[in-house]
């Protein structure tokens, strides 16, 4: 107990110490973190072909049918370049560069050759974050099932991948946005065993099944050593054993209690304790109250940091809600997650509290005591840990799926917008070709698809082929505006319409800009005329003017 | 009067390759007797090809063009139209349609449904349409869920044949809600597959069994010959027998060579499915309601999958569904009209259709769109999903969103404000004309004037897209239809 309270005090220390150093401490530049990077980038991993991005573990009959698609299909490369590459689980790197390959991120660190058929997107002065998780959710992903209801191309989508989420959940399955694209949509099913420890009667129930389960497993446990020893006794029968009961005492499942009061955290933390299973409480408002038990019990936490409750002042006990929660749920050991108040995205209000401003909790939570990485690990790998998901997302590190968000600032900062983000190695959200924020702080795309055919170098005549390679590449970029390419979201924006951070870039841009072709277009009648550029982008260009 | 064969170009050309496998061909019967002529004398003529001529007349043969330029020598007798006045082009078509039909419940999936069992028509059923310049109709079965019948095709006014154009025509598909939809119509397709299969599996069961039989009867034969060498050798052909080669040149002992040379292909490729079957081989019964995506995943000429997507999520899911088969299909997906307000954070069905565009253009689909622009999303940006969709690859065939009539009436004026949406007028047409025809399966018989298609033309008054053009007059296979001077039906 004593040591239990001189870490406590430590930590506490930590938490208030400013969190400047803390930060520094973080920034040394690690040499190279890459455990790939003496490898080639196109050096297969066994690990990649068996697990493609896809969560789906659809089984399909013809297994010759799976092997073809993948000879036919080309390895996704997307890298992000010069970033400040924020792991979560292990420090920032300043100015690194992440690479993922099929979905999953293939290397974090310095110095690692990215491939010439790679997406890029140059990050250079931005923060990369992994895409945070928003551990309930409404109105983004559709019910369940998830991969059939969700509408990958909703507004809402895109609206959520602005906000910085890139996983959330519905109902108790985990989705990701995977924004024009079913692939990899769904990342886990059955998230959670639903348990409601309220009554006594309900608390008599579960434990006799809770015993009767683990009874059964110790049999089954020595029905398999006794096996494995030679010896024959009788297998035990799952008679009368529920099997949510055994999936939960096996570590298949989390269970998840929402409760708020001392007195059911307190029992819950007892009953986790005795039966040694993983749990996640939501709301746990009063945890503070019991952090230590929460703390010692393993649990994790997912709270709306700024909920007020008044205490009641009539109970001779400590109660009621305050804002150190998290920090005070933290410094015991407890993973925190925290989620907003309300869990749909509204258009309504501004700071209204919900999936609109994710890292508002975060940052009431800091209020509150919580140091700035474990903020940032709040919305990313304990919400990833509440959701049994963080082997796949949470955090950057090589082998996990390649979701990240780009902003132009730390992302415990109201300011900081997202201006990318990249879920399962493909790019879902780019700002400067959104309508919803493109025009605030605008920024050039930095952007750029893969090349489209890794041409076989014709090397007889150098000059003309140079020529021509950069005339092919700004075709490509115009196209890339007008068509569609690899971008997701290229579709939306107005042909020909002038961006404004493309204007310095190639030659031929600000003619279409200029003259918004009125010969090309018949207007037979003098109708209304044809929305060759949007006003958004006009009303930018006369702001920039201006200033 | 003059015979017009009922069965539309698909079904005879598939008739035609039935036939072939029998000796002695029928002459088609429609070209005996009186033969009727019309000659349209137009001012200007869109064909739907891409080309506009002037001064050109159209000679109908039977209903059908039999020629097109500027000389026709006219036969006699030959009824005249003079339209120099005007502007034809190729009737309009809308592939999604139920008018005069009444809602009958469905549920599941039912491709054994067919609309053509609830058609009574009333005879002015379809004069709103046909005033507007509609020459075709799809009726499609109703309902917004699964799978809920085959459709069928209409002409919209009765020149002698009645309306039916195509009694049968493509399945209709619902993909509105992807929870439901999308298994209902993955279901159909892999049971369809494992008819095949199993059909295919029952086939070779046969055939093993008939070898087997015959290997025995052949060593059977030989042991026989062998003991009593002299007499076996003339019945050696037991009816029983001629099961893999041999049985062939005993049912036509002598077919001409002629036409077997002549056309090797296709009889030899009809011949043994023709004639094997029937003998011998009982392929297991299809349930009914798989039968028409049994002939959909074989591929068979005419099967069609007509599917109505939703949001453009639907159209992944489509592609999900269809992933492991090739399947005939055409989609049509519903287009907002940018009336009224934007909505920013609306649900507005259809706007979302541009950002998939490079997915249906990288397929080249075939994508019926109402003519419309709509409000893109979150912003109060136009959007041009047709345009869009031709730009990406896609094949754009516009059709009427609904059966209210203005969609009718206004079909053109809104195809004109796509148009000037940024659309090029010549895309516009394609959509109109051929793409539309190609849309309900019917592209060797709509869509353009062309020698040997349907004479079926739509006459105005000016050019389509002018806003003061009215129909002036309406022919359907060569028969006058509708003229505004005679103020409806003539």
């Amino acid at each position: 107990m004593g040591g239990h309270l001189e870490g406590l005090a430590l930590l506490l220390a930590l938490a208030a110490a400013p969190r400047a150093p803390a930060q520094e401490a973080f920034t040394d530049v690690t040499p190279s973190r890459a455990p790939f990077d003496d490898k080639k980038p196109d050096d297969k991993k066994p690990g990649d072909e068996k697990k493609p991005p896809d969560a789906k573990d659809a089984k399909k009959p013809d297994e010759k049918k799976e092997e073809k698609k993948k000879e036919e299909k080309k390895d996704e490369w997307l890298a992000v370049l010069n970033g400040d590459v924020h792991t979560i689980t292990d420090g920032v790197l300043r100015g690194a560069t992440l690479l993922s390959k099929n979905g999953r991120i293939q290397a974090v660190g310095y110095a690692i050759e990215v491939p010439a058929e790679a997406a890029t997107i140059d990050a250079a002065g931005m923060h990369v974050y992994p895409g945070l998780l928003a551990v309930n959710s409404t109105g983004v992903l559709g019910g369940e099932p998830v991969d059939l209801t969700t509408d990958v191309y909703a507004q809402n989508m895109t609206f959520a991948l602005a906000c910085g989420w890139t996983t959330m959940v519905s109902g108790n399955s985990a989705g990701k946005l995977t924004w024009g694209s079913l692939d990899g949509l769904l990342l886990r099913n059955n998230l959670w065993l639903r348990v409601n420890y309220a009554s006594g009667d309900e608390r008599r129930r579960i434990r006799e099944e809770l015993d009767t389960a683990r009874e059964f497993l110790r049999k089954r446990r020595a029905f398999e050593q006794a096996k494995a020893a030679g010896q024959e006794i009788p297998e035990p029968k799952p008679e009368g054993v529920n099997e949510a009961w055994l999936k939960l005492l096996g570590g298949d499942v989390l269970a998840r209690f929402d409760v708020g009061s001392t007195e059911d955290l307190r029992s819950i933390a007892k009953l986790v304790t005795e039966y040694g299973f993983k749990a996640v409480i939501f709301g746990a408002t009063e945890g503070w109250i019991v952090a230590e038990e929460l703390g010692r019990a393993g649990v994790s936490c997912v709270v709306t940091p700024h909920t007020p409750r008044v205490a009641d002042t009539q109970r001779n006990r400590p109660n009621g809600a305050t804002i150190e929660n998290a920090a005070l749920l933290w410094s015991h050991g407890v993973k925190v997650a925290v989620i907003p108040q309300s869990q749909r995205l509204s258009s309504d209000g501004l700071l209204d509290r919900d999936l609109r401003t994710p890292t508002v909790e975060a940052m009431f939570a800091m209020r509150g005591g919580l140091p700035h990485d474990a903020a940032e690990a709040a919305l990313t790998i304990n919400a990833a840990r509440v959701l049994g998901v963080d082997d796949r997302v949470g955090s950057l590190e090589p082998g996990k799926d390649a979701d990240l968000i780009i902003l132009d600032g730390d992302l415990l900062a109201y300011e900081s917008f997202v201006y990318y983000a990249v879920v399962n190695g493909r790019l879902v959200y780019d700002k400067a070709k959104e309508p919803l924020f493109r025009d605030l702080r605008p920024r050039p795309s930095t952007y750029k698809e893969p090349a489209p055919e890794p041409k076989p170098e014709p090397k007889p005549e150098p000059k003309k082929e140079e020529g021509a390679g950069e005339k092919k590449e700004g075709e490509g970029k115009h196209e890339g505006e007008k068509k569609p390419g690899d971008a997701p979201k290229d579709g939306e924006k107005p042909k020909g319409e002038p961006k404004p951070e493309e204007k310095p870039k190639p030659d031929d841009e600000p003619k279409p800009e200029e003259k918004p072709k009125p010969e090309e277009k018949p207007k037979p009648d003098g109708g209304h005329p044809a929305p060759t550029r949007d006003r958004t982008a006009i009303a930018a260009e006369s702001i920039r003017a201006d200033s | 009067m003059h015979l017009r064969a009922i069965p539309a170009a698909a079904a005879f050309a598939a008739f035609a390759a039935l036939a072939a496998a029998i000796p002695v061909r029928a002459a088609p019967a429609r070209d005996d007797g009186d033969d009727r002529y019309v000659a349209i004398h137009c001012g200007r003529v869109i064909t739907g090809t891409g080309e506009e001529k002037e001064h050109v007349t159209v000679l109908v043969k039977n209903g059908k063009i039999q020629a097109i330029g500027e000389k026709v020598e006219l036969p006699r007798p030959c009824k005249v139209i003079d339209a120099a006045k005007f502007v034809a082009m190729p009737g309009h078509v809308a592939p999604h349609s139920r008018v005069s039909l009444m809602d009958f419940p469905r549920a599941g999936a039912r491709a054994d449904l067919k609309v053509a069992d609830e058609f009574f028509p009333a005879a002015d059923a379809f004069d709103v349409p046909l005033a507007a310049g509609f020459t075709t109709l799809q009726l499609v079965p109703p309902g917004a869920v699964g799978i809920p019948g085959r459709s069928m095709i209409v002409r919209t006014a009765d020149v002698g044949a009645g309306f039916v154009v195509e009694p049968v025509g493509a399945i209709k598909a619902n993909l509105l809600t992807p929870a439901q939809d999308r298994r209902m119509l993955t279901e159909a397709l892999n049971g369809a597959k494992r008819e095949i299969e199993k059909a295919e599996k029952a086939r070779a069961d046969f055939e093993a069994k008939k070898k087997a039989a015959a290997e025995a009867e052949q060593k059977k034969k030989e042991e026989e010959a062998k003991k009593a060498p002299a007499p076996g050798t003339p019945p050696g052909t037991p009816p029983g027998t001629p099961p893999s080669q041999p049985p062939n040149p005993p049912p036509n002992p002598n077919p001409n060579p002629q036409p077997k040379e002549g056309e090797p292909p296709k009889p030899e490729g009809a011949k043994p499915a023709e004639q094997k079957p029937p003998e011998e081989f009982q392929p297991p019964p299809i349930a009914p309601p798989l039968q028409p995506f049994v002939d959909l995943v074989q591929k068979k000429p005419g099967a069609l999958l007509f599917v109505r997507i939703g949001a453009a999520t639907t159209y992944l899911h489509f592609l999900e569904a269809t992933k492991d088969f090739e399947v005939a299909h055409v989609l049509m997906a519903e287009v907002t009209p940018a009336r009224g307000r934007p909505q920013p954070f609306g649900g507005v069905p259809g706007t979302d259709l541009h950002w998939a565009a490079k997915k249906f253009g990288e397929k080249k689909e075939l994508v019926v769109l109402a003519p419309y622009l709509s409000y893109q999303q979150g912003a109060v940006d136009f959007v041009n999903v047709p345009q869009r969709m031709v730009e990406a690859g896609a094949r754009v065939a516009f059709g009427p969103n609904g059966d209210a009539p203005d969609e009718f009436n206004f079909f053109r004026y809104n195809v004109n404000e796509v148009i000037k949406g940024g659309m090029t007028r010549a895309d516009a047409i394609t959509a109109m004309t051929k793409h539309a025809a190609e849309a309900i399966g019917l592209q060797e018989r709509l869509g353009t004037l062309e020698v040997g298609k349907d004479a079926n033309l739509l006459l105005l008054s000016a050019d389509p897209f002018d806003v003061q053009a009215r129909v002036e007059q309406v022919v359907i296979e060569g028969e006058l239809a509708w003229s505004r001077e005679k103020k409806g039906r003539s």
